[in-house]
């Protein structure tokens, strides 16, 4: 299968104001998706997933590595290249509220890229718009409405739109659905999924949230402290997983309809900051396994089974399940 | 009685483009020994509830009609001097954005210690240890040394529970807590809630509990509120909600809850526009949402006991709703009975 995207060995490092040491937020990540496809990026709110989408956008520079996009170098893009490239790739953001303009109508969100990226007539800017909303399952009235008078569903419906507006063929989706009320959020999902299917497009989704993840994901890479610390098929992950990190995680997830009790593996503490990382695994500090070569270097993904691998040293020897903690008691309705 | 009973409270927000309907009416309940989540989409008035309960409304703000008794003492009527001595002592509150709420120029050891000093009249070294045993009870290692950081040096989490800690010092008989845990990491997020559990269940505290995380309350409350356009429209047991729903949001709430993105499923025009609080409908404020709404929801609408405490503020609350074919006829004989 062609490769669409394909990073490698992306590091991403920011410097901080009175430190000498800068944080890695990024540490040697490899990002590989096939067109048409979903690669689903876990992690924490600071494990650097969202460094890793910009830097395949280019909207950050990464501090080492290479990304491809198809047959383009996106790194070696002169300014005047790479303008024209981001017709090809868009994102996506996490809070339609916060990332809309409240004083334009969304009919001039929505036109804006085709002003930008094409030498579209008004008229014909306007069909494009309202064929946009077609798309995306909003009536044509909506253009003239302000952000404040849409609910979040429909905003983020807006922001897909305005993303689709130049025809990308990859889309950063920056945890699209977290910051929306539940009874949307299925709906926003279910429109990005058919985007995909009808137009083709390349997918990098970037969630903390499991669910939702697994719904929408074919693969999955589960990042934590700025390194994909697991990866393989989606329900290989998410249905077994291998690293510490990623069972403590998945044990973590609170359904719904809980059943009877629930048994958890527990992670002491809290991740260290990535400012002067130790050498070795990053779960060192928390993980009940941990042992002395875990410290000595960044564990490589030991691979599991076809195309599924976790970078724990225990790995190889089957010893890398973590002890269940439990039962913890669920309340009950009284 | 129960510890906090909030009755038909009214708020009122001055905007620019007129007088904005908030708050329509909430009556809630709070026991000893329980954590109550509410929950609704944003704008609903979730945290507006628990604001105008701690007094703690902005200028623009004015609750017009309504009582909150808390131990029987109403906190809306209540002088701000009076309410200020319950604030920090009986009642606390739990902020989202922990670090926002911290006082950046004194030590979190401090902060907590002057707390106790000035509710509870601890001496100066009494108020310290108290402060690190509050510290070292929810979960925080070396809580001597972590008692002089400031809210900088803390992570999301850590100052997460210096808050939690903050609000426990003076063992208030009520909590609350809103969106104590959004944005925390789920290995975290765990944590802090098996503490509140614990304490409330410890303690016989209570705790009044604002998410939108269907899962944080199937797992960790006793009861559910349901809030929609600044009213409740269904409240029960986790059971009872989780179980059987009545009120179409809510069924729509809990059908999302499991959705598993069934492709089958026809995609429709999104038409979830937030009701206009300035001029809000008729009747039910859900009706322009609502696969079930009839002529009969322009009329006010009652609040049905479905029973055990189950309550749904809907004119079809019965097992019909959750049938539309069922639901059709019942509406058609409604709509004949009340029609023009």
């Amino acid at each position: 299968m062609s490769e669409h995207i394909e990073a490698r060995g992306i590091v991403k490092t920011f410097s901080v104001r009175g430190s000498r040491a800068p944080v890695r937020a990024v540490n040697g990540v490899d990002i590989v998706i096939p067109r048409g496809r979903t690669l689903g990026l876990v992690g924490e709110s600071g494990s650097g997933k969202s460094t890793v989408g910009r830097c395949l956008l280019r909207l950050l520079e990464p501090t080492e590595g290479t990304v491809r996009h198809g047959e383009h170098d996106v790194l070696a893009m002169k300014p005047e290249t790479l303008r024209r490239h981001r017709a090809r790739a868009a994102m996506v953001f996490q809070d339609p509220y916060e990332s809309l303009n409240p004083r334009m109508r969304i009919r001039s969100v929505v036109e804006e890229p085709l002003m930008l990226h094409t030498d579209l007539e008004p008229s014909a800017r306007r069909r494009r718009a309202a064929e946009l909303m077609r798309l995306v399952r909003l009536e044509e009235f909506h253009l003239d409405r302000f952000p404040h008078e849409l609910s979040g569903g429909q905003l983020q419906r807006i922001g897909i739109a305005r993303a689709l507006a130049t025809d990308p063929e990859f889309l950063v989706l920056d945890e699209p659905t977290s910051s929306l009320d539940l009874s949307v959020r299925a709906g926003v999902l279910r429109l990005l999924k058919r985007l995909q299917r009808e137009l083709g497009i390349t997918f990098l989704f970037i969630s903390h949230d499991l669910t939702t993840v697994a719904a929408m994901s074919d693969e999955v890479a589960v990042m934590y402290l700025g390194t994909v610390i697991e990866k393989g098929p989606a329900a290989e992950v998410l249905g077994n997983p291998q690293h510490p990190y990623s069972q403590a995680l998945l044990s973590a997830a609170l359904s719904v309809d809980p059943e009877g009790r629930r048994v958890r593996h527990v992670l002491e503490g809290e991740t260290p900051s990535p400012v002067d990382l130790p050498p070795g695994c990053p779960l060192a500090s928390r993980c009940p396994l941990v042992r002395n070569d875990c410290r000595l270097a960044v564990p490589p993904l030991f691979e599991v089974s076809e195309g599924h691998g976790a970078a724990c040293v225990r790995v190889p020897e089957g010893t890398n399940v973590l002890p269940a903690v439990g039962p913890v008691p669920i309340v009950t309705a009284s | 009685m129960a510890l906090l009973s909030i009755k038909d409270l009214r708020v009122h927000i001055a905007t620019p483009n007129g007088t904005a309907h908030a708050l329509n009416g909430v009556s809630l309940d709070v026991d000893e020994h329980e954590i109550v989540g509410l929950i609704g989409e944003t704008g609903a008035g979730k945290s507006l509830t628990a604001w105008s309960v701690l007094g703690l409304l902005g200028p623009r703000a004015r609750v017009v009609e309504g009582t909150a008794e808390f131990e029987g003492t109403d906190l809306v009527s209540m002088s701000e001097r009076r309410r200020r001595r319950l604030r920090g002592k009986d009642v606390a509150v739990i902020v989202q954005n922990p670090r926002g709420a911290l006082d950046p120029l004194r030590s979190v050891g401090r902060q907590i210690a002057e707390t106790n000093r000035r509710h509870r009249g601890a001496g100066r070294k009494a108020a310290k240890e108290n402060a690190i045993r509050a510290l070292r009870d929810v979960g925080i290692s070396d809580p001597a040394r972590r008692a002089k950081a400031f809210a900088h040096q803390l992570s999301g989490g850590m100052a997460q529970r210096v808050l939690i800690a903050l609000a426990m010092i003076n063992e208030p008989k009520l909590i609350i807590a809103d969106e104590p845990t959004t944005g925390l990491d789920l290995t975290v997020q765990a944590q802090i809630l098996d503490l509140l559990r614990a304490r409330v269940d410890a303690t016989g505290s209570a705790v009044l509990l604002i998410t939108h995380d269907l899962g944080v309350v199937a797992n960790y409350c006793d009861r559910v509120a349901v809030m929609f356009a600044g009213r409740i429209v269904e409240q029960g047991t986790i059971a009872q909600i989780f179980g059987n729903p009545r009120h179409p949001y809510t069924q729509a709430l809990v059908k999302a809850s499991r959705e598993t993105l069934d492709e089958t499923v026809s995609e429709e025009t999104d038409r979830s526009e937030p009701p206009n609080l300035v001029d809000l409908p008729s009747g039910c404020h859900y009706r322009f949402r609502c696969p079930l709404a009839a002529d009969v929801c322009a009329t006010p609408v009652p609040e049905v006991e479905v029973g055990g405490g189950h309550r749904a503020l809907c004119h079809f609350p019965g097992d019909a709703a959750r049938d539309p074919g069922a639901a059709a006829s019942v509406r058609a004989e409604t709509v004949e009975r009340v029609g023009p």
